[in-house]
């Protein structure tokens, strides 16, 4: 039997989510998609520098100290769900323990330029568990996402479907087929590993923005009987990409909880291949870094861990890296990096963005055809000019909410944000959670539209996450 | 010279704990926003926002009216710029008090409360009932309830409410024909702008017209000459009310901006046009046909202008559809059964009193079944 190919896309699952989540409203943000070519794989760096939070999680139990040696793939620190490893060999020259307020981090002096074959042999197909342990020990199994807590799973967790994102909406995000094209047949392979590793029989799901395309018939001809891996279309629109929302949005067709889902990408069924078949650790992500402040966009496949701003700096054109600001995990979702801060396991894009403005004379005269709005409300919107130039601009003064409805517009989830932030700042937790706080998919599209500049999202996400911590703590 | 820089020299004197001029910071703040935009940036995700603000969405409000407002000019004179000036002065004065009072910023809601308060009034009102009922609209309609954003009652028509009701006879000698100005100042002169001249023609309004024909059971015959001059306006009527198809245009391209909601405007015409039209069949007497009723008063202003104020008006989509239909319905009720010809006011008055109700229904309705949570999750995975 050919691949079964859910041809109907979202509307069939659709109808199995209905009442939950919608795809409406998101952002209809367009700008001009930057060209990558094929992603160049960067060398290695003197110092690499691992954030001790990574998957929003802290990693509080140290197992290294300051001039110890390393190996790749020694365990260097862990949290609650997450592990984190060595990506190189060389010595650790600093360890600074996170705290609340201020990030930890573990600086590793990179001495060794290989990575590859850290266990003697492969260890694979004994069985699941030691598939599991196998594949965390080569740094692949902390980057799969468990749908709704968008943390690693735990070792004996059975998901239902396991869903490989090829579409990213995120702006600059390189695309998933470009990172396909160029390991096709480890790809392919990698899903069959990727099977094994979930242990039962459980469908792998990869969501693509067309049905067609050259791309799309290799895959399938590769696929060709093999019936656990499906494939469906999604829409290329802002947030599809998120974990959240495509858990709901591809929903729980067995009757089982949104929550049973594994997210993966490409890149990690690919690793995948790389680890079992050729005992190479996951030392390298793909990674976008592109903005104003560059020439040109540039995908680059480089080590976990490499300090941001040795990445940025030899591409910036015409500034220097003190004047710019980097936001680092996509352009909405994103938080501002200083450049010593290395990559983490969730980056994929990185935005270099000038911060260069001066007070601006009636700046509300301004027609604003170089800025973007989603309303028509500047020039560039009535004449039809897509243009988008992010900058790091809160782009007007904090006000009392009008009720203008935008926030709701935008929300993908159907919430309606404004109410939602009221609710929170009088403390009615409750009625908040009543009017779907729990929904909530983090994407911050209603603070991104918002006329009054509230911090919308930035309210709402904490309460939410508040709320389930509260939860899980059996407050 | 950077001007900002020389502007922020001030600063010292409004900010700070010692600073003497500290209550006026509100009046430094917005000095500082009409004139520079700062580059103030973001702290939390997303860093990145949209372009559009409170200024910029209450400008294209003020964009959207000027060509509406260069008619009211044109037809009712150069009067309606000094009627401008009273609102924009007094009600900015109450707002600016208020705002130091209550140490908050100045809010730019004004500049449209402020702009639409005179053009709804008759083109000859009086400058001090202006002065009265701008005030009274921005403290009773705004300012007691917490200011823009928190406001139950849209503030322009507040005030139009009260003097409507506290004057109504020096309203009702306010009705002018259009360029009927030009006569009053060749004979008074540059007076006439302030003081309107005893001599000053007074006319019915349409809606009188309309009314008293309708009850004498000679309803005015749809597209005559009367019909038309309704809907292009060169007919007497509040300043800005009258241009129907200016308002058509001008509101629709505020639709198009998104700044107003299509919705709550389409359904402010289709509750007046359904309820209108059976009202008109079953009894005659009394209500006049739609046809003709929307291009008289103030409904087409209402609903592409004062329905659609964000504040007042629900933020669901059904919501917003009850409410408009409930304008329209009611407005075709209060003009054919009240005392007074015209009930536009009341009916988006009235309707802004339930627009809060309607919120929380349908948000309320709207949320989804909860998700799964882990408990259930867990029982599923057996």
């Amino acid at each position: 039997m050919p691949i079964a190919q859910r041809s109907q896309g979202i509307a069939a699952y659709r109808q199995g989510v209905a009442g939950q989540l919608k795809l409406s409203g998101g952002l209809a943000v367009q700008f001009a998609k930057p060209t990558f070519g094929a992603p160049e794989t960067c060398g290695w760096m003197r110092t690499l520098n691992l954030s001790l939070r990574q998957n929003r999680q802290r990693l509080t139990r140290l197992h290294v100290q300051t001039g110890q040696a390393v190996q790749t793939g020694t365990l260097l620190a862990e949290g609650e769900q997450t592990q984190l490893y060595c990506p190189c060999s060389g010595t650790i020259q600093t360890v600074v323990p996170d705290k609340r307020k201020a990030p930890g981090y573990i600086e590793i002096a990179a001495a060794a330029q290989s990575s590859d074959k850290i266990l003697p042999s492969p260890q694979w197909g004994k069985s699941t568990e030691q598939n599991r342990q196998f594949v965390r020990r080569m740094g692949i199994w902390d980057s799969i996402q468990q749908g709704m807590q968008m943390t690693p799973p735990a070792l004996d967790d059975m998901p239902s479907e396991i869903i490989v994102r090829c579409v990213f909406a995120e702006p600059g995000q390189i695309p998933g087929s470009i990172i396909i094209r160029k390991h096709l047949p480890e790809f392919i392979r990698g899903l069959k590993y990727l099977y094994e590793l979930a242990g039962s029989y459980t469908p792998i799901v990869m969501t693509m923005p067309t049905e067609g395309g050259a791309l799309g018939q290799a895959i399938r001809e590769q696929l060709r009987g093999q019936a656990f891996v499906h494939i469906t279309t999604v829409p290329i629109r802002y947030p599809v990409e998120n974990g959240l929302l495509l858990a709901n949005l591809l929903g729980s067709q067995r009757g089982l909880g949104p929550e049973h889902f594994w997210m993966t990408d490409p890149q990690l069924v690919i690793a995948l291949t790389e680890a079992i078949e050729k005992g190479r650790f996951w030392s390298h992500r793909y990674v976008s870094i592109l903005g104003p402040a560059l020439q040109k966009p540039v995908a680059l496949c480089a080590p976990l861990g490499a300090p941001l701003g040795e990445l940025v700096r030899p591409l910036l054109h015409n500034i220097s890296l003190d004047r710019c600001a980097l936001l680092r995990g996509g352009l909405y979702t994103g938080k501002r990096a200083v450049p010593q801060e290395g990559l983490r396991l969730g980056d994929a894009v990185v935005w270099v963005v000038p911060e260069t403005e001066t007070p601006e004379l009636l700046g509300w005269l301004h027609p604003g055809t170089e800025r973007h709005s989603w309303t028509r409300t500047v020039l560039s919107g009535l004449v039809g000019k897509k243009v988008f130039t992010p900058r790091t601009l809160l782009r007007g003064s904090q006000r009392p909410c009008i009720g203008c409805g935008f926030c709701r517009e935008a929300c993908p989830a159907g919430l309606y944000p404004h109410q939602l932030h009221r609710l929170i700042t009088h403390e009615l937790t409750e009625e908040a959670e009543q009017l779907g706080l729990l929904n909530c998919v983090e994407c911050h599209s209603c603070s991104y539209g918002c006329v009054s500049k509230i911090e919308l999202s930035h309210t709402i996400v904490h309460a939410r996450r508040t709320l389930l911590q509260n939860e899980a703590n059996g407050i | 010279m950077n001007l900002h820089t020389w502007y922020a020299r001030a600063e010292k004197w409004f900010v700070g704990d010692k600073a003497p001029l500290r209550p006026l910071y509100p009046l430094y703040e917005a000095i500082e926003g009409f004139f520079f935009v700062l580059p103030k940036r973001t702290e939390h995700a997303p860093l990145v926002r949209d372009a559009v603000d409170i200024k910029r969405y209450m400008i294209a409000v003020v964009v959207a009216l000027a060509p509406v407002y260069l008619f009211g000019l044109v037809a009712f004179g150069p009067r309606l710029l000094l009627m401008t000036a009273v609102s924009y002065a007094v009600g900015g004065l109450v707002e600016t008090l208020f705002a130091i009072f209550r140490k908050e910023e100045i809010n730019e809601g004004f500049l449209v409360t402020g702009l639409l308060f005179p053009m709804i009034l008759p083109p000859n009102t009086p400058l001090w009932i202006i002065a009265v009922g701008i005030a009274f609209g921005v403290f009773f309609g705004k300012e007691v309830f917490g200011g823009t954003g928190h406001n139950i009652f849209n503030p322009a028509l507040v005030g139009r409410c009260f003097v409507a009701l506290s004057w109504p006879a020096h309203l009702a000698r306010s009705y002018v024909e259009p360029l009927g100005w030009i006569e009053a100042f060749r004979n008074n002169g540059l007076m006439s702008f302030i003081v309107a001249p005893a001599d000053a023609v007074t006319s019915a309004t349409p809606l009188n017209i309309i009314n008293t024909a309708v009850r004498q059971g000679r309803p005015p015959e749809f597209l005559s000459a009367f019909t038309l001059k309704l809907y292009t306006g060169w007919t007497n009527g509040s300043i800005c009310e009258t241009a129907s198809i200016l308002i058509i245009l001008t509101g629709l391209f505020l639709c198009w901006t998104k700044v107003s909601s299509w919705r709550t405007t389409a359904a402010v015409i289709v509750g007046y046009l359904a309820v209108g039209f059976v009202l008109s069949m079953v009894w005659p007497m009394r209500f006049v046909t739609p046809i003709i009723g929307i291009g008289a008063g103030g409904i087409l202003f209402a609903a592409f202008y004062m329905a659609t104020d964000p504040v007042t008006s629900p933020v669901s989509n059904k919501g917003k559809i009850i409410y408009g239909c409930g304008i329209g319905a009611l407005t075709v009720l209060f003009r054919g059964l009240g005392a007074i010809p015209e009930g536009v006011t009341y009916a988006v008055l009235m309707m802004n009193m339930v627009a809060p109700l309607l919120d929380r229904h349908f948000i309320l309705r709207s949320v989804p079944a909860k998700l799964p949570r882990k408990e259930v999750v867990r029982e599923g995975n057996g």
